[in-house]
């Protein structure tokens, strides 16, 4: 079968994949030192204690970490993390044996319940590889009644070869993977692997695992960005998922063929994961290559395996060569996330001088989700949220095409990227502002509710029919009721007293404020200003209360029919 | 000749375009007119209001921020407000339709954010602070020590001045936690795979 | 270091630079029928242009390589002097260039952020300012009376930089849509039959055909190389061509011109091609690209038809041009997903 939808714009820029296709994946001697980000978990040992290969490091609200291999644990530090942040991380030193830890085994798939399942998916860390690192087993639980199952062996991205590599060995590991996701998600309907035709040794293995089984392996045309989740989905079903929805909540799930690896490893052999492969690439390394490497590992140590020349590199770059992020820091761990490194000479790097946009729309031309990338520039240079919004600055997918295109080598992406935290900080400062009124005004009406109850209790005390001497929040409503059922003479009697009260409160304030001395300080003086205003305002209210009560005296209410 | 004296010779042609275009101006027009969003023109003042930080801090000399929103509408300068600074200027003159002016320093200097902070071993529970916020931000009742509620708390300055110990402090959100995170960005989407 | 995309590799001035080749083809057609003024023409307003850019730069304190080097002053010189009469003087052309660039594109903020094309407001001010000389078009080559030979450089250098010496009414012919404009008794089939500029023509009038087909070759060269879209000049044509026919009257002399004339005649196909396509002036989006050529393409036959100018494509560019903000507002595309379509009331608070 072939594809049932398209992808809107989209680009070709050159794969560079055959430089690192060349050989099988390699796997490397373990680093001296492994480097786990800890992210919201909280660590489960100790500095000194040694663990076994697959030990709980830590755990928490997000994905569990584990030893990648045998090790002594040294302690927490701050490491840096990722493209250009720091974090806490655990230490470990590899002891070399990578023994596995004694409770590691496999889980007897038939006598566990489908939530049950889901559960051993997350204690094994399994998350999103390609990219997003979500965790599966939540992915799958925000979603009900699958009918399909996307499997995305795309790999869109130039240089990046870690799933095709991956596809071409473990092509039957992955089909059992995708068995068990099937039976995950309660037999969907439809089971897809979508697989880019620049890769046929791939296609043709899975094709061959695949045979004898539902499941469909499509080949699809190599155009940038069909490998993400919502371009893949629309391609392979047709299907266009809602804006704002998860495609789960449509029933169809998309998971990364990494993933679906992870998946087998951790319920066939209880494995949780703790490696994946890493494509090493760029001018700047003399053998581009795939690794299995196991969490933790600092990308200085991948890169030197690689045959890495520092002095042509031009930039490191963490993901591919579209959406990846300068490397800042190359001590940096790999982690699930961690799909590719790139060292890039200056040839391969778009040239540095940025001009005006010219707008000459090649941009809006590629974007895979129709957006206007040249009004999105004009408008985040300018900060124009609402209008951000409207032009759809939330479905940007950041896939970088429109940088890619643009003769004025503006980086578009980027922009977006930051627009985005910006769009979100404006939201939630609007947010606290609508809050902050909502309470100004509720403290403004509890004030005056106060103010009115100790009045209206003055009058009530002499009553003996009302003997609520203290009135309380509560009595409040009763308070009220008593007050509509008052004869309007009192009611006006008390408006009058009002009226007086506040106009002998504005006149002592203003003589105050008259007779500040010069030297106050200014702040000061505005306070002062602030409260003979509240008391203009008062003594306006009680004046305009009192008129609206002589007119009801004077017009006596209809009765109610 | 007049304009029209064109469409002499062709009565069906020009007809039909008059008509079409008519017809076509009233498609839209009443398309326009359904699919308006319902949206009020809303009083410039409630639309001043919007732009103002709600810190309800009083410096401008109004008690609070929509009293100077009104005062603003009935032509006051809107170079009053401290808290929002030189964003909230721009803001306000973009509606107006007026320049840009600099923040009036009488009224106090454009400072970040920050919030009221009580020294929990100096607070001698005496409720002075608590009818001063005008957002009740503060916990607390007689003899019984006080706290600022972080989250809430819009960084007004006005609990500072009753306090008779001096023990409320006023400190920069950066050091004492954020009063409320923004949202986390959606995660980036994954295309590489 | 912030750089990591993979890039195309094309730039600003690369695309600049493929849309100035691709008006050779109309630039050589226009020397062919119409002398070698054109060339002088383009010189002229070239010069003019890239001068007040350069100085331009100057004041802002940039070099004036920086600005040149996108190409765009280079375009908007060779678009205008492509306008521009072949034997208009010189002053206009001058004039025009500096024009462009001080008051229509700088001012506005330099390149993309000009709200009018440079080259047709530039054109429009000459027009409105100098309609004398703005409307002596020679004779195409094959119409040129007995006495006089193709306008080498010499002889157009004469009537360009002598305009008082030189007698260039000997050598100039009212141009179709002028004739269609002065057309009162005549059907349009007598007129094609007995006027030599529509009897020595094959599809239209004699070498302004061949000019239009020559900027709709260029233009198919950009949309083959996908640096202009299709949507604004085929929206812009089809209009044309439409009400053309609506308005074609049976062919009595009440008739507007057939469509033929209409879309081979005037600048019609530079026009389409390579004037409303600027995207600096064009809505940014498919649907906003569309209406903006359509109301280009109506605009153009309205002036033709009805109002005071023989041609009227640098009124309609610039008119369409003030309402592109307006058509952005009400254009933006959905992306997939979204199922409400909100292109009418869609307004900010």
């Amino acid at each position: 079968m072939s594809a049932r939808g398209h992808l809107r714009g989209g680009v070709q820029p050159p794969t560079h994949k055959d430089r690192s296709t060349r050989q099988a994946i390699e796997t490397l001697p373990l680093p001296p030192l492994l480097t786990l980000p800890l992210g919201d978990a909280r660590p489960q040992v100790v500095a000194g204690t040694h663990v076994g290969k697959g030990a709980l490091l830590a755990t928490g609200p997000g994905l569990p970490v584990h030893a990648p291999t045998s090790g002594r644990v040294l302690g927490m530090e701050e490491c840096p993390v990722g493209a250009h942040s720091r974090g806490l991380s655990i230490l470990l030193e590899p002891d070399g044996e990578d023994r596995w830890h004694p409770d590691i085994h496999a889980p007897n798939l038939w006598a566990l319940t489908p939530s049950e399942l889901l559960a051993a998916v997350h204690s094994a860390g399994i998350a999103g590889l390609g990219g997003g690192g979500f965790s599966t087993a939540r992915k799958i639980a925000a979603g009900e009644r699958f009918h399909t199952l996307i499997v995305n062996g795309m790999e869109c991205e130039p240089y990046i070869t870690a799933d095709d590599l991956l596809m071409r060995e473990q092509a039957t590991a992955i089909i059992s993977g995708i068995n068990l996701a099937i039976r995950l998600l309660g037999q969907p309907a439809r089971t897809l692997i979508g697989i880019e035709d620049d890769k046929p040794e791939a296609t043709a293995a899975m094709r061959r695992a695949a045979e004898n089984t539902e499941i469909e392996v499509v080949s699809l045309p190599t155009r940038y960005p069909s490998g993400g989740e919502r371009q893949l989905i629309t391609l392979l079903t047709g299907i266009p998922i809602p804006a704002g929805e998860r495609p789960q909540q449509s029933g169809i799930l998309c998971l990364n063929v990494a993933t679906v690896f992870a998946l087998e490893r951790a319920l066939i052999f209880g494995e949780p994961l703790t490696s994946r492969v890493v494509t090493v690439s760029g001018g700047a390394c003399d053998r581009p290559a795939n690794f299995w490497v196991p969490f933790g590992t600092p990308f200085t140590y991948l890169l030197a395996a690689s045959d890495y020349r520092p002095n042509a590199c031009a930039g490191l770059v963490l993901g591919g060569a579209m959406m990846g992020e300068p490397l800042r820091d190359p001590r940096a761990p790999v982690t699930r996330t961690t799909h590719c490194v790139l060292a890039l000479t200056a040839s391969e790097l778009p040239p540095p001088q940025t001009q005006p946009c010219i707008r000459c729309g090649l941009c809006s031309e590629v974007c895979p989700v129709a957006l206007l990338p040249q009004q999105l520039h004009r408008l985040a240079q300018t900060q124009q949220y609402g209008a951000l919004e409207r032009h759809y600055l939330d479905e940007c997918i950041e896939c970088g095409a429109c940088n890619y295109v643009c003769p004025s080598g503006i980086p578009l992406a980027k922009q977006f990227r930051d627009a985005k935290l910006a769009l979100a900080a404006h939201r939630a400062e609007r947010a606290r502002a609508g809050r902050d009124r909502t309470r100004f005004e509720a403290h403004q009406a509890r004030v005056a509710a106060e103010i009115h109850a100790r009045r209206h209790r003055h009058q009530t005390d002499s009553s003996p029919t009302h003997p609520t001497p203290r009135a309380g929040a509560a009595d409040l409503a009763a308070m009220a009721m008593a007050r509509a059922a008052a004869p309007a003479e009192t009611q006006r009697a008390a408006l009058e007293r009002a009226v007086v009260a506040t106009v002998d409160r504005l006149r002592k304030l203003e003589d105050r404020l008259e007779q500040l001395p010069a030297s106050t300080p200014e702040p000061q003086r505005n306070a002062l200003r602030a409260r003979v205003e509240q008391a203009r305002i008062d003594h306006e209210q009680a004046q305009a209360r009192l008129a609206e009560q002589r007119q009801e005296d004077a017009a006596p209410p209809e009765p109610r029919t | 000749m007049s304009p029209l004296a064109a469409f002499d010779g062709l009565p069906w042609a020009s007809l039909l375009v008059t008509l079409g275009s008519l017809l076509a101006a009233a498609v839209l027009a009443w398309r326009a007119a359904a699919k308006a969003p319902d949206r009020p023109d809303r009083e410039l003042v409630e639309r001043i209001d919007q732009l103002l930080p709600q810190t309800q801090c009083g410096r401008c000399g109004h008690p609070g921020c929509r009293p100077y929103a009104q005062a603003i509408a009935a032509g006051e300068p809107f170079n009053r407000c401290p808290p929002g600074g030189a964003t909230t200027i721009t803001a306000l003159a973009d509606l107006l339709g007026e320049a840009p002016q600099p923040l009036d320093p009488a009224h106090g200097e454009h400072l970040p954010p920050r919030i009221a902070r009580i020294h929990e071993s100096e607070c001698i529970g005496c409720t002075k602070c608590l009818p001063a916020c005008p957002v009740d931000a503060i916990i607390g009742a007689s003899r019984q020590m006080h706290t600022v509620v972080s989250a809430l708390c819009t960084g007004c300055d006005l609990c500072v001045e009753p306090c008779p110990v001096d023990c409320i402090e006023m400190v920069s959100t950066d050091t004492y936690g954020e009063p409320e995170p923004a949202p986390a960005p959606q995660p980036r989407a994954a295309i590489a795979s | 270091m912030t750089r990591t995309a993979t890039h195309s590799g094309v730039r600003a001035e690369a695309v600049m630079h493929q849309v100035a080749l691709a008006t050779l083809p109309g630039i050589v057609a226009l020397t062919w029928y119409f002398g070698a003024g054109t060339l002088i023409q383009i010189l002229l307003a070239t010069g003019a242009a890239m001068v007040t850019e350069a100085l331009i730069a100057r004041l802002h304190g940039h070099s004036p390589r920086t600005l040149l080097a996108d190409g765009s002053a280079l375009v908007t010189g060779v678009l205008l002097g492509i306008a521009l009469p072949p034997i208009a003087p010189w002053w206009l052309a001058i004039s025009g260039g500096i024009f462009a660039m001080a008051v229509a594109k700088h001012p506005f903020g330099g390149l993309g952020n000009n709200l009018f094309n440079p080259a047709m407001a530039a054109y429009a001010m000459l027009l409105v300012s100098f309609p004398a000389s703005m409307a002596h078009w020679p004779a195409p080559l094959p119409l040129l009376p007995e006495s006089a030979s193709w306008l080498g450089l010499l002889s157009a250098s004469n009537a360009i930089f002598l305009p008082a010496a030189a007698d260039i009414d000997a050598v100039t012919l009212a141009t179709p849509l002028e004739v269609f404009r002065g057309n009162s008794g005549l059907l349009v089939e007598q007129l094609y039959n007995t006027h030599p500029l529509f009897t020595a023509g094959d599809l239209a009038a004699v070498g302004w055909e061949t000019v239009s087909l020559g900027f709709l070759f260029g233009g198919l060269y950009l949309l083959i190389r996908g640096l202009i879209s299709w949507h604004a000049p085929v929206a812009m044509l089809v209009t044309l061509a439409l009400l053309a026919l609506l308005f074609g009257d049976g062919g009595s002399s009440a008739s507007q011109g057939p469509p033929g004339l209409h879309l081979l005649s005037g600048a019609t196909m530079l026009g389409a091609f390579f004037i409303i396509t600027d995207p600096a002036s064009l809505a940014a989006s498919r649907m906003g690209k569309l209406v903006c050529g359509a109301l280009t393409g109506f605009l153009v036959f309205a002036v033709r038809a009805w109002g005071g100018y023989p041609d009227g494509l640098a009124f309609a560019v610039l008119l369409t041009n003030l309402c592109v903000p307006l058509i952005d507002r009400y254009t933006i595309p959905q992306p997939p997903g979204h199922r409400r379509r909100q292109w009418l009331g869609g307004g900010d608070q």
